[in-house]
């Protein structure tokens, strides 16, 4: 058995954009995804930070095939996701799962919790009868931190929090290996971002499972992942430790997004140098020359970041894709 | 009244008749801000933050909200009584406001330039031509690139960041003497969100502003406010100057919040504070954090008097300038 | 709220559905619950009366009494009698019996083709969903009206009676049916489009549900209120057109009559003997009205945010 579970080898994923008219045609491609190559190994958390826009989700969901790449290979444990057609791709779905960012938006709001987390177990057949199912589910939410005898309420009656919690028991139902957890802090109140973290953060203990965790808040990331990838406009721009990527970043765009990032100590705000960056994010349709970063970089040089697109090296250890930095 | 005080709320209550009862949504809030000053009024949903700061321009609805109590004074008049119409001769010209979403309050279908202008021509009583010039002006001084030509747009055509500076703009256009902010920077990217906040406490410095800052976020309090006031449950819990506050929290929520906050500077263990918000339909006569509260004891029965004072203090049976929590 | 009956080691809250909260709501919006209770007497009416009347009293709706005529409203004739001496109230309470089953039926109909078509091609999409909604465009662009006079006038009803159903009516199922599912069909679509992109769908899609379950199991539920919504406002428009139908003649034939071919005679004679168009008529008025409040209500109950907005 290989060490590495997934390997994810220059992903893109491109949106076609239609003209108008009655006949529309493709009038250029939003590039949000746009070569993106990393490796998870088992029981490994990998976050994939980045602002809005920058492809992260858009890679998460490319990885699960719930949006189709357009290019390159996602190879899971040994077998070509990308490969895999109608009843073998939804046997592969009992392995890897996904977590949302939105509680609300993200279960069915017409179903019991009971039939919500013991769907997986249906869909697959792993368990079946009405009581064995329930009794599974009500396992489930106590695993989840959920008190049983709610299996038959529905989620409007459940907080932000908890039903967070119920998208976690479903996503462990069918015994995965891999979730990807898309934001799943994000909308949720600070007091309880903690209890899901560490809940999620014990279930990784707990089940070796391998989490690729989706977030922009990098104190979150910090906190959970293992190593880090940052995305700008579809590309990772730097990967390394948590250590590497929050404490000695080496990409000028990370060490943009480490110092914006606010801590909550007052002390420490006043003596941080912030780096303020010029302008917005370019748009993905048609992204800058060069290095994608050199509209906006502080420490772009002339001639050479807008000509020449920066391949990953390694410079103190990380990948970093940048001409300049060490 | 000390003359630098530019809003003292004393004992404000605002409450909502709901199908499931009354909500005391805010509930006895007194604080004051001074000229210059960056109060930040901290909580989480449900907390009355956003609330309180809608009540100061009566923004609340009514029905099903009521102003079940208290004075909000402004340069000596009482907001809460005066004349609609007076009013309205106050919003957006001595005192401004805004959101966290920018496109709710920028109509969609008028060009920038005019609603810059519109508020120029209202209340400064400038003409078409001077108020086109100072419109400008304000653009360029919140920091959006080509301001002539981008006037002439659709908020639709800018991106968040940039309608944030459109809304902040026209919060400034008459030099308001408060600036009441609800959560600006919360739907914004951290590198945007670090521009955003470096006006905001810019506009404090040097045009002297008041600032109220609605947010949830520790870190954006730490960053640039001066005061803070921490809510709970519809009440203030604790107030006092930033550093101390964070760093020295009397009250176990604010405690709580700080130890429940993953860090960028650090990996330590999270400790969340355990349970959920409570129900605002249902408090009773003791303290609301009670039932979540690590320390809680007997005495937590009965509402905690004010300990400290109204500058710095916390509403906790245990804060006798003693230290809680950390 | 503990189920008695599941008596475990774990002892189970029960939740409340939406469809629970809904009818919590619903019930407080008294003027559609006073017309559900005022419909259902309606229905019951005609569903019982007829019988009930021809053995206590000896008349039907075909019973002619040529002798006595037409007499104005009394004791013995609650709502008089017409020209031939039928009993009206019978004869209402009869018609109704063809009106309401029309309307129910072609609705059920129209409920059934029109959730499946539609749902159906939002949630295939592409070319399948183009296609699919072409023809709806193309059913809807023709006057319908034209489409159903012609189909009754070309095939004579005694070619289509089924099961000893007299022709008339079979016709004029198959023409309510066959343009009544069409604005369903997209209001359908429409509904499936949106919730194919939320993400419990999408979750659905990650655990590996296969697909048709998860139209059926989590999207066609999500799309029921709107379309019991409408379709208690399609049993109203589904009636006048019976009506207007039978008012041209073109609908029910003597002696059957339903409250359109009631009111059409009725309204010939309306000057000498009023009753004849006033009984038919305002329980046809009624029955509508209610049809609306309740329509009204439950669109409140349904979808309560809408109405905040409103």
């Amino acid at each position: 058995m290989s060490d590495v579970l997934l390997d994810v080898r220059d992903l893109q994923v491109h949106f076609p954009v239609m003209g108008k008219g009655v006949f529309p045609k493709v009038t250029g491609h939003v590039r949000a995804v746009d070569g993106v190559s990393f490796q998870l190994r088992r029981g490994e958390i990998l976050g994939l930070v980045g602002e809005s826009g920058c492809g992260k989700s858009t890679t998460g969901r490319a990885i699960l095939r719930l949006i189709e790449p357009t290019g390159g290979r996602v190879v899971f444990d040994g077998q070509d996701v990308g490969a895999l057609r109608g009843e073998d791709l939804r046997q592969l779905r009992r392995r890897m799962q996904i977590i949302f960012q939105d509680p609300y938006a993200s279960l069915n709001p017409r179903m019991t919790v009971g039939d919500i987390i013991a769907e997986p177990l249906r869909a697959h057949g792993l368990v079946s009868g009405r009581q064995a199912l329930q009794a599974r589910a009500q396992e489930l939410m106590t695993r989840c931190g959920l008190d049983p005898k709610f299996v038959r309420r529905y989620p409007h009656e459940f907080s932000g929090g908890q039903r967070q919690r119920i998208g976690i028991a479903r996503a462990l139902a069918s015994g995965p290996d891999l979730i990807v957890c898309d934001e799943p802090i994000s909308a949720l109140d600070v007091s309880i971002q903690a209890q899901i973290l560490n809940l999620l953060q014990r279930l990784a203990r707990d089940e070796g499972l391998s989490y690729v965790f989706i977030a922009h808040d990098l104190a979150a990331v910090r906190h959970l992942c293992d190593r880090i990838a940052v995305m700008y406009l579809g590309r990772i721009v730097e990967l390394g430790t948590y250590a590497q990527i929050c404490d000695a970043p080496a990409h000028p765009y990370t060490q943009a997004l480490v110092s914006a990032a606010p801590v909550p100590d007052p002390r420490i705000e006043r003596t941080r140098q912030r780096i303020v960056l010029q302008g917005e994010v370019p748009s993905p349709l048609s992204p800058p020359s060069g290095c994608r970063f050199h509209t906006r970089c502080p420490a772009r040089q002339p001639t050479r970041c807008h000509d020449e697109e920066p391949d990953a090296r390694e410079v103190r250890g990380r990948q970093v894709a940048c001409h300049w930095a060490e | 009244m000390s003359g630098d005080v530019v809003l003292q709320v004393d004992d404000l209550r605002t409450h909502f008749r709901t199908d499931g009862g009354l909500v005391k949504a805010v509930d006895g809030v007194s604080f004051e801000v001074r000229r210059g000053e960056i109060l930040g009024l901290v909580g989480e949903s449900g907390s009355g933050k956003s609330v309180t700061n809608l009540s100061i321009l009566r923004l609340v609805p009514t029905p099903p909200g009521i102003h079940a109590g208290g004075r909000i004074l402004f340069d000596g008049t009482d907001l809460l009584t005066v004349p609609e119409r007076q009013l309205r001769a106050y919003r957006g010209n001595r005192i401004a406001m805004i959101f966290q979403d920018p496109m709710t309050s920028l109509n969609p279908y008028l060009r920038v330039s005019r609603q810059l202008t519109e508020v120029l021509e209202l209340h400064e009583g400038l003409d078409r031509g001077a108020a086109r010039r100072r419109a400008i002006e304000l653009l360029e001084m919140v920091g959006i690139p080509d301001p002539g030509g981008r006037i002439d747009q659709y908020p639709h055509q800018f991106s968040g960041g940039m309608r944030q500076r459109v809304m902040i703009a026209m919060a400034l256009a008459c030099k308001p003497e408060l600036l009441l902010a609800d959560e600006p920077t919360t739907a914004l990217d951290v590198t945007i969100q670090a521009q955003i906040l470096e006006l905001i406490a810019g506009l404090a410095r040097e045009l002297g502003t008041a600032v109220i800052l609605v947010t949830h976020d520790l870190g954006v309090v730490a960053g640039v406010a001066d005061q803070v006031a921490v809510m709970y449950a519809g009440r203030i819990v604790e107030r006092g100057p930033v550093d101390a506050v964070l760093t020295n929290p009397q009250h176990p929520y604010t405690a709580g919040l700080l130890a429940s906050v993953p860090r960028l500077d650090t990996r330590g263990a999270l400790t969340p504070i355990q349970g959920m918000p409570p129900d605002l339909t249902r408090l009773g006569a003791g303290c609301a954090f009670a039932p979540r509260c690590p320390k809680a004891f007997d005495r937590c029965a009965t509402y905690p008097a004010w300990a400290g004072t109204p500058a710095r203090g916390a509403a906790c049976w245990l804060a006798d300038g003693g230290e809680v929590g950390r | 709220m503990t189920e008695p009956k599941t008596e475990r080691a774990v002892e189970v809250v029960q939740g409340t559905s939406l469809w629970q909260d809904a009818w919590k709501r619903w019930r407080r919006h008294r003027v559609s619950v006073v017309s559900a209770v005022v419909l259902a007497v309606v229905l019951v009416a005609c569903l019982v009366g007829p019988p009930i009347v021809e053995l206590v009293w000896g008349w039907t709706y075909a019973g002619q009494d040529v002798a006595l005529g037409p007499t104005a409203p009394s004791l013995s004739h609650p709502f008089g009698t017409d020209v031939l001496g039928r009993d009206v109230l019978v004869r209402t309470m009869h018609g109704g019996r063809v009106s309401l089953a029309v309307a129910f039926v072609a609705t059920f109909v129209s409920l059934v083709v029109g959730v499946t078509y539609g749902a159906v091609s939002g949630f295939v999409g592409g070319r399948v969903d183009a296609t699919m909604m072409r023809i709806v465009d193309l059913l809807l662009s023709t006057p319908y009206l034209l489409l159903v006079i012609v189909l009754m006038a070309v095939i004579p009803p005694s070619k289509v009676s089924i099961a000893g159903l007299d022709g008339s009516f079979v016709l004029m199922f198959g023409a309510l049916g066959l343009v009544s599912w069409l604005v369903l069909a997209r209001i359908v679509r429409g509904q499936v489009l949106s919730l194919k992109q939320r993400e419990f769908v999408e979750a659905a899609r990650a655990i590996g549900v296969r697909p048709w379950t998860i139209l059926f199991r989590h999207i066609v539920p999500n799309t029921l209120g709107p379309v019991i919504v409408y379709s208690t406002l399609t049993i109203p428009s589904v009636m006048l057109s019976e009506a207007f139908l039978s008012f041209l003649g073109l609908g029910i034939r003597e002696p059957q009559a339903s409250w359109g071919t009631l009111v059409n005679d009725g309204a010939n004679a309306m000057v000498v003997y009023p009753w004849l168009l006033l009984a038919p008529g305002m329980t046809m008025t009624v029955t509508l009205f209610c049809l609306n409040f309740l329509g009204d209500g439950l669109r409140d109950a349904l979808d309560p945010n809408a109405r905040e907005t409103a």
